[in-house]
C-alpha cells in the first residue's frame, strides 16, 4: 500500500472517527445485551396485571 | 417541540382527572415511553440530517430508517433464529408495548437511551464535547 496514504492526516482522522464510532456502538450493544439479560420490571397498574 | 405537541394531549387528562379517579402512574409511564421513543427517532433524524445538506434527502432518509425500525419486529413472526431475534429487538415498536401497558421495563428504557446516545453524540453541535459545532 502507498506509504504516503498511510501517513496522510486524512487517513489518521478517518481511523480516529472509525474507532470512535466502533467504541460507541460497542458500548451501546453491550448495554443492550446486559439490559436484556438482567431486565427489571415495574408494574404500575393498580392490581399488578402484568 | 415534540414535548409541546405532546402537551396538547394533557387537556384530555385534565378532564379525566377532574371527573374520574384514574391511576396516574400508567399515564406517566406512557408519557415517558412516548418521550423516550420520540427522542430515539429524533436523535436518528438529527444525525441523518448532518450527513446531507439537502433537507428533502434528510427527511426522506429519516422516514425510511424510522419506518424500517418500526417494522423490524415483523421478522420475528416467521423466523426464530438469533439474527431474527436481534433484528426484532432493534425495533422501536416492540419497546413501546410495555410503556403503553404502564409497565416500566429497564431493557426498553435502556434501549431508547442507547439509541438517543449515539444519535446525539455523532451529531455535531454545542451539546457535543467530542464533535463540536461550527462556532
Amino acid at each position: 500500500m502507498n506509504r504516503s496514504l498511510l501517513n496522510a492526516r486524512q487517513t489518521k482522522y478517518a481511523a480516529y472517527a472509525a474507532l470512535y464510532v466502533i467504541v460507541i456502538l460497542a458500548i451501546a450493544s453491550v448495554a443492550n445485551v446486559l439490559a436484556n439479560r438482567y431486565n427489571k420490571s415495574y408494574d404500575s397498574t393498580a392490581n399488578k396485571r402484568y | 417541540m415534540y414535548t409541546l405537541m405532546l402537551l396538547t394531549s394533557v387537556f384530555d387528562f385534565v378532564f379525566m382527572f377532574k371527573y374520574g379517579n384514574p391511576n396516574w402512574k400508567p399515564v406517566a409511564i406512557g408519557y415517558l415511553g412516548m418521550l423516550l421513543q420520540a427522542g430515539a427517532l429524533l436523535a436518528i433524524g438529527t444525525f441523518i440530517s448532518t450527513l446531507t445538506r439537502n433537507q428533502i434527502i434528510a427527511g426522506a432518509a429519516t422516514f425510511g430508517v424510522c419506518l424500517l425500525l418500526f417494522v423490524l419486529n415483523w421478522v420475528s413472526q416467521f423466523e426464530t433464529a438469533t439474527w431474527a431475534q436481534v433484528l426484532s429487538y432493534m425495533s422501536v415498536n416492540g419497546h413501546f408495548d410495555s410503556f403503553a401497558r404502564g409497565v416500566l421495563d429497564s431493557k426498553d428504557a435502556i434501549f431508547d437511551v442507547t439509541v438517543i446516545f449515539p444519535g446525539t453524540i455523532f451529531t455535531p453541535g454545542p451539546w457535543n464535547p467530542c464533535v463540536g459545532g461550527r462556532k
